[in-house]
């Protein structure tokens, strides 16, 4: 049975409140949750599904989301919804004139708030893949932005196997599961990454960073 | 997204893979996540966007990127000749085939020679460059002509957005820009006058942020053009890296980018009264947000402790600090005060050579700022610091932390 969760003060859907209309959206778990259009606007695939359906007083089905991911999703839009919105970068009134959009991007500019955030989420629990998926169905980018620069801060300077290790990546037995030789599109059956001395293909790469 | 797998980066879609590479160099892609599986060996193959900064790169690293690395998919790419990667440039033309770079965005070039500019820029696909950045260790007269047509070429690509040039000297002045260059953001880090810098920009019309490298005055001491220019209202941010112009000539200058939205002046012989700059401010700069300076004055007479309190407190008006919320320090010696460094806090510089003595005074117009207080130092990343044997004691009663990349001490 849906249960409504205190992401808002309003007990009904579609409320009128000062930041406008309220919407209700539905974890895959069922636990309600009531936004703003502050939120919403964060969101493109909330925005979109609000927009086409004349939602009322029915939330918003999220199948792809659990609460306890949702939860805090809506916790970091209400905390950004009064950021100022990016510009496109052909905008002429660009917000920051010295931003450099030439540049590569870069990954060491987490706000505090959003890496005291993004610490909640662990590898081993999964939730760090997990609010990075959320974040990229619903659409969020600010918040998909901050999962990607995490996982990059934690690979950076890391060696093959110190990332297999941290991420839980499997060895690849040659033939098995996800690695199997048809796994791979465009892949199929060349590139062994064991040591494996009966693998087919190109040798495995040496690991430069373990040497 | 609620998915009972194992809790493995291999359960991240191929395009959040490829988000997360957009923020990695290629070596650790290349190097350490390439090899972890052969999921992430194939996601690295078809990844498109690899950024290839060779700056701070060991020649063995470079040797084996050149084996790995697609050159039809990156489209960053740094190279250098300065003194940690001596000659990597002739490497890399001759493990490249420079023609596969075809998809090239940004393309940067650091202490390049002269002579090797030709193969490169007459090579890639200069069309579909967005961003240049160029510094010459060697200038050579023979290949003068061709560097300015090169840059000619550049120039006139209507992709360009940005470009960078360093110590080309009189090459600048014969590049032939077009009427309506499409260049925003230009930085020209080398000694230059006001007249040359408006030339210029009368073929920028889509010109926001410009960076000069060293302001200075003419020999002649006129400055002609300014006087019959239009403004540039396109101009919306101003650096001045380091200039030696008379305050008068600044404001001339500053008064033809009425539009500007951020300054950052670091500076010699200026005044450094907030009574002037705040006048001319409200006359000239109205939409003026971000004011950042650092100005070296000296005084040609014996200016006396007052004076400098003086100073300070031209700072303290309402517009200063109620209205634009600009908080400043000036600093001086005892012994020297007519020697004073004002600025804007926190200081706007990454680099600064530091004498630490006990008999130093820090004005600011900062509610809460005491002489330990380092937030002023949140800019810079690398201190030269001279100190004494009394600094030295006083210093070990007292917690410092600044993030710094670069420390370097002289007693």
């Amino acid at each position: 049975m849906a249960t409504t969760a205190e992401a808002s003060n309003t007990t009904t859907g579609n409320t009128e409140t000062a930041t406008g209309k309220m919407i209700k959206i539905q974890s895959n778990d069922g636990q309600i949750f009531e936004v703003d259009q502050g939120v919403v606007e964060q969101s493109s695939t909330i925005k979109t599904l609000s927009d086409l359906m004349d939602v009322g007083d029915v939330p918003i089905p999220l199948p792809n989301v659990k609460a306890s991911i949702l939860g805090p999703i809506v916790d970091f839009c209400n905390h950004h919804k009064n950021d100022q919105k990016p510009e496109p970068i052909d905008e002429d009134d660009d917000d920051d004139p010295n931003k450099d959009i030439y540049e590569p991007k870069r990954s060491d500019d987490i706000c505090e708030w959003d890496l005291n955030f993004i610490k909640q989420f662990t590898v081993p629990e999964g939730t760090l893949f997990d609010i990075i998926m959320a974040a990229n169905y619903l659409g969020i980018k600010t918040l998909l932005a901050v999962g990607c620069k995490t996982i990059a801060n934690m690979v950076r300077g890391k060696s093959s196997t110190e990332v297999r290790e941290m991420f839980n990546i499997s060895y690849d037995p040659p033939g098995e599961g996800i690695n199997a030789p048809n796994a791979i599109e465009g892949q199929a059956g060349t590139v062994p990454t064991t040591q494996d001395a009966n693998a087919t293909g190109p040798s495995p790469q040496p690991d430069p960073m373990n040497q | 997204m609620s998915i009972d797998r194992n809790s493995s980066l291999e359960i991240l879609p191929v395009e959040i893979l490829h988000r997360i590479f957009d923020n990695l160099d290629a070596q650790t892609i290349l190097f350490s996540l390439r090899n972890t599986c052969r999921q992430l060996y194939a996601i690295t193959k078809s990844y498109e966007r690899y950024s290839l900064d060779c700056q701070s790169i060991s020649k063995s690293d470079f040797d084996r990127l050149s084996r790995l690395i697609d050159a039809r998919n990156v489209i960053s790419l740094k190279l250098s000749n300065d003194d940690y990667t001596f000659n990597q440039i002739e490497i890399f033309l001759t493990q490249f085939n420079i023609h596969e770079f075809s998809r090239l965005r940004s393309l940067i070039l650091i202490e390049i020679e002269e002579e090797y500019l030709e193969p490169i820029l007459e090579n890639i696909n200069i069309h579909s460059l967005i961003s240049f950045s160029l510094s010459v260790k060697k200038l050579e007269d023979q290949y003068r002509k061709k560097t300015a047509e090169l840059l000619t070429s550049l120039v006139t690509q209507t992709n360009l957005l940005k470009l960078e040039v360093k110590t080309i000297y009189a090459r600048l002045e014969e590049i032939v820009w077009p009427n309506q260059s499409t260049i925003r953001h230009l930085k020209i880090d080398q000694l230059i006058t006001i007249d040359e810098i408006c030339q210029i920009l009368q073929s920028l019309p889509n010109l926001r942020i410009l960076v000069i490298g060293h302001l200075y005055e003419s020999a002649s001491h006129q400055i002609n053009l300014v006087r019959l220019s239009a403004p540039f209202r396109q101009v919306i941010s101003l650096t001045v890296e380091y200039m030696c112009i008379s305050i008068d000539d600044l404001e001339l200058f500053l008064s033809l980018m009425p539009s500007l939205t951020y300054l950052k002046l670091i500076s010699t012989q200026t005044d450094g009264h907030g009574n002037r700059w705040e006048q001319y401010i409200q006359t000239n700069l109205p939409f003026l947000t971000n004011f950042e300076f650092y100005f070296y004055i000296q005084f040609d007479y014996q200016n006396n402790v007052s004076d400098n309190e003086s100073i300070i407190t031209s700072y303290q008006t309402p517009f200063w600090i109620n209205h634009k919320k600009w908080f400043v320090a000036c600093e001086y010696s005892i012994d020297a005060p007519n020697s004073i460094n004002v600025f804007s806090i926190p200081i706007c510089l990454s680099s600064l050579t530091y004498i630490a003595e006990s008999n130093k005074v820090l004005l600011s117009t900062f509610p809460t700022l005491l002489n330990n207080d380092v937030f002023i130092m949140d800019n810079i990343t690398k201190l030269q610091l001279t100190i004494s044997q009394s600094t030295v004691t006083n210093a070990e009663q007292q917690e410092m932390q600044i993030n710094l990349s670069a420390l370097v001490f002289f007693q």
